[in-house]
């Protein structure tokens, strides 16, 4: 029912560089470190190495920051030790190794890369099983026959809490780091609990996911040491500028800036045309500007009578296509549409969430 | 601060019992024990390490989703214990005494891993008593009898005790032709629809088996009371039998199951023979025909909620309540057994001098615990707020075949947790006042007196009293202002001249007056208390 969990040696971290004020620990191997990396660069984040076998680096405008590069795992547990300040790791590991570590603080529990679902999955060939409750009741058989059900697995803690809640209570976990797909075939398990990525992965080694059987619907995740955050507020400082980032990003990253050039006698004309619809009224209304055209001689005014003007609306990206429509209706044209890189508030609302998290209060 | 030089932090969910606290948690612990030895109980003391199996077995979800389970280093299941009773069953069943009925008490430190509210620990303290060997009301009343006398005795006012029967349920179900995993889910969430209504269980068990709730037979066509004992839920058509245990769905292969295996078989074979790894295709072939049989337990399910948010809803006096019940059963023609056996406790409770007042009667009570098949009771304190669970206890004439004994034993118990009286006792006022940690202080006026200070601290304990002797090695002015802040009301002081004419200086805290005294008089000391 349990198994030996092995706890990967912590790489050892270097001495404290001078006008350090706060470590960010980046994954940089395995499968989070590309896609985390790519997202960092997203958010105006740049992590710089000075060689590619560093284990530390830097971030571009960000000084006093000291980014430590290791893996997920060792992320998430010297966060908890308070070794590193905040790091990006997995949901699926947060949950595994520090369910309920009051040191550790999630600032971010859905950066939105890495994603992956922790399931259960069984052979194929066990065509009676597609639900827990079948598995139960295999689980049930094998332990009639004096034999207990084998769940390979890399997370044992949460497969242990899923299936005792679903009431199997009768299995033995076999823990397994890579290759768990493989374990049926090779018979040294019976079924496992694995992230699910690909189908192709899972046809190939004859498995499938039982329909009620998602553990965990895993991403990547921003955590802190909740002691150090709390304590200095040197450190909070940094990580408000980049909580605000990362929360700008991604709150752009739904929303497209369109720009359209009107004819219209005045600038009020254009703002009542664009506000009279829900579809061009944008985040708060569109800007408005005047575009100053060469004369053209050939329809002999002086540009004064009916002028050019430059329209800007935020839209989401859902509403793309009906703002694009509007705009035309209102007699847009040279419509040009660019992707919002940050969208900032008034005030951060994740880092005021952190402050409230915290127990502190302003800074 | 560095990582290694910071405190180290009290786990989770348990606690620090200091000074007057952990006095009033062991005199809790006494007065329990008092009350269960005399009645007859002797104490047994079994580990906190146990074998996981142990609760896996029998224990039910409730205990083993928050068992703190692990491996050891010889790689064997261990666990810390969640409860006392399967560790008291299993040392009967593997020294069963001579002559029954036996009957056991023990306390100690037991753990879940539970979310930690106020009364709420991941490691607390139950007391409690086992009656192995005895049957029938006289010994379901004798048990809660003892839990109620053991409050009294402590002096606790607002408690009440709340009267349930797990066997009706299970009548219903066995009548239903229901066994295995699904009896067990309805046994086990008799609780829980008690606590959050049949909705939240049925919920439950669609998120467990969607299947069950899909396709087949149209919704809520299942058992209704009185077309359905004939009918859908003959205990006798064999159709819930489970698979795997022998019996094909009516002894016989039909011709449709014949077409299922067939195109099992190809199926598998197509696959390639180790597909199935331990599983042998028969018991593919079984499940699968045993899966989809027509209104594959939809009826049966339907019948079973039915009648769980009825049982639910019986709860009051036991006059009233226990009337209700005969009513319902009488409906759904069930043996109204489990409410004589009910009625016959309830009339001995009286008969024994209980107060019947604080007696409730509520048939949706299932402790969530598996191992129950009789009476089972709660006590409750109206000062604990959501936690206000004192006691909980039943009959489990089961568990012992279930840990191994040839036969079933019938046997009952119950355990108290000791926080939770604390705390209520706590929330009717009835505490102890603080006392000091000694009767008296004994200090030497110079450090060249210690070891005659020792000698007379020894003295003093030899007559009864509580010495301690002062090891700090501080100015007497200082040690006089210590034991007066520590509450002591007689000092005991020695100096060189006591030394040499074998006497000693007592000093009244209170008075502020001293007085000389031969060694030999000692016995004075404890007449001079106030």
């Amino acid at each position: 029912m349990t198994a030996t969990r092995s706890r990967p040696a912590p790489v050892a971290l270097p001495g404290v560089k001078q006008g350090e004020v706060l470590r960010f620990g980046v994954p940089s191997k395995g499968r989070n470190a590309e896609p985390a990396h790519q997202f960092l660069d997203a958010c105006g984040l740049r992590v710089r190495k000075d060689s590619e076998r560093q284990l530390t680096a830097t971030i571009g405008g960000l000084p006093g920051v000291t980014v430590v590069l290791q893996r997920s795992e060792d992320i998430l547990i010297q966060v908890a030790d308070g070794r590193i300040d905040i790091g990006i790791t997995g949901l699926d590991i947060l949950r595994e190794r520090a369910g309920e570590r009051e040191e550790t603080i999630v600032l971010y529990d859905d950066l939105g890369f890495s994603r992956a679902d922790l399931v259960v999955e069984v052979p194929d060939s066990w065509v009676d099983v597609s639900t827990l409750a079948d598995l139960a009741d295999v689980a049930a058989s094998m332990r009639e026959q004096g034999e207990s059900l084998r769940v390979a697995t890399s997370f044992p803690n949460l497969t242990r809490r899923f299936f005792y809640e679903k009431g199997i209570s009768h299995f033995s976990l076999v823990h397994a780091e890579g290759g768990i797909e493989a374990a049926p075939a090779m018979g040294f398990a019976d079924i496992t609990v694995d992230l699910a990525t690909t189908g192709v992965t899972l046809r190939e080694n004859h498995l499938k996911v039982l329909r009620n059987g998602t553990i965990l619907r895993s991403q990547s995740c921003l955590v802190g040491n909740r002691r150090a955050l709390a304590e200095s507020r040197e450190k909070r400082e940094v990580v408000r500028r980049i909580v605000e980032l990362i929360e700008a990003h991604l709150r752009a990253r739904a929303y497209y800036s369109v720009t359209a050039n009107l004819k219209a006698a005045s600038e009020q004309d254009v703002a009542d045309a664009l506000l009279a619809s829900p579809a061009t009224r944008g985040q708060r209304g569109p800007t408005v500007a005047r575009v100053y055209t060469m004369p053209d001689p050939s329809d002999g005014s002086d540009g004064r009578a009916a002028a050019w003007f430059a329209a800007t609306i935020i839209v989401d990206a859902l509403s793309l296509q009906d703002a694009v429509d509007h705009l035309r209706a209102a007699g847009g044209s040279g419509m040009s549409v660019v992707p919002v890189k940050y969208l900032f508030d008034e005030r951060s609302q994740r880092y005021e969430q952190l402050l409230a998290a915290l127990g502190v209060k302003g800074g | 601060v560095s990582v290694e030089r910071r405190p180290v932090e009290r786990v989770r969910g348990t606690q620090d019992s200091w000074a007057i606290e952990a006095q009033q948690m062991a005199a809790i612990r006494r007065q329990l024990e008092d009350s269960f030895t005399s009645f007859g109980y002797s104490r047994i003391e079994v580990p906190v390490l146990e074998p996981a199996e142990l609760h896996l077995r029998k224990s039910g979800l409730e205990i083993i989703s928050k068992l703190y389970a692990f491996e050891d280093q010889g790689g064997r299941q261990l666990c810390l214990r969640p409860e006392l009773t399967a560790s008291v069953v299993r040392a009967f069943v593997a020294q069963p005494p001579a002559r029954l009925p036996v009957r056991l008490f023990s306390t100690g430190p037991v753990f879940r891993y539970e979310r930690p509210s106020k009364g709420r620990y991941r490691q607390f303290t139950q007391s409690g008593v086992e009656l192995i060997g005895a049957e029938g009301a006289v010994a379901d009343a004798e048990v809660v009898f003892l839990a109620m006398h053991a409050l009294d005795q402590l002096g606790l006012r607002a408690y009440s005790v709340t009267l349930g029967h797990v066997g009706i349920l299970g009548q219903l179900l066995a009548k239903l032709g229901m066994s295995g995993r699904l009896r067990t889910f309805f046994v086990e969430n008799l609780e829980e629809a008690r606590r959050r209504g049949v909705a939240a269980v049925r919920r439950r068990l669609e998120d467990l088996d969607p299947e069950l709730f899909e396709e087949h037979a149209p919704p809520f066509d299942g058992l209704t009371p009185q077309a359905g004992a004939a009918s859908t839920v003959s205990p006798h058509s064999g159709s819930e039998t489970e698979p795997g245990r022998g019996v094909s769905a009516n002894g016989s292969a039909t011709a449709s199951e014949q077409q299922v295996s067939t195109v099992v078989s190809g199926l598998l074979a197509a696959m390639g023979g180790e597909a199935l790894g331990r599983r042998s295709e028969a018991e593919v072939v079984e499940r699968l025909i045993w899966k989809r049989r027509p209104s594959a337990g939809r009826a049966t399910v339907e019948g079973a909620f039915t009648f769980m948010q009825r049982l639910a809803a019986i709860r009051g006096a036991p006059v009233e309540a226990l009337a209700n019940g005969r009513d319902l059963l009488a409906e759904y023609k069930l043996d109204d057994a489990p409410l004589r056996a009910l009625q016959h406790t309830v009339d001995l409770l009286g008969e024994f001098g209980a107060d019947l007042g604080r007696v409730e009667v509520d048939l949706g009570l299932g402790r969530g615990l598996q191992y129950y098949t009789g009476t089972v009771f709660e006590i409750d304190h109206g000062g604990l707020g959501s936690e206000s669970q004192l006691c909980g206890g039943g009959r489990y004439d089961d568990l012992s075949r279930s840990l191994g004994a040839r036969q079933a034993l019938p046997a009952l118990g119950f355990a108290f947790g000791v926080e939770r009286i604390r705390l209520a006792l706590e929330s009717e006022g009835v505490t102890d006042e603080a006392v000091a940690p000694a009767d008296v202080m004994v200090v030497a006026a110079s450090p060249e007196q210690i070891a005659y200070a020792a000698q007379v601290a020894q003295r003093v304990r030899q007559t009864g009293l509580r010495a301690q002797l002062d090891v700090a090695g501080r100015p007497l002015r200082s040690a006089l202002a210590f034991a007066d802040r520590e509450g002591f009301r007689q000092v005991v002081i020695v100096g060189e001249a006591e030394q040499r004419t074998g006497t000693l200086r007592i000093r009244d805290m209170a008075g502020g007056g001293e007085r000389a005294l031969n060694l030999a008089d000692l016995d004075q000391l404890g007449a001079s208390q106030p």
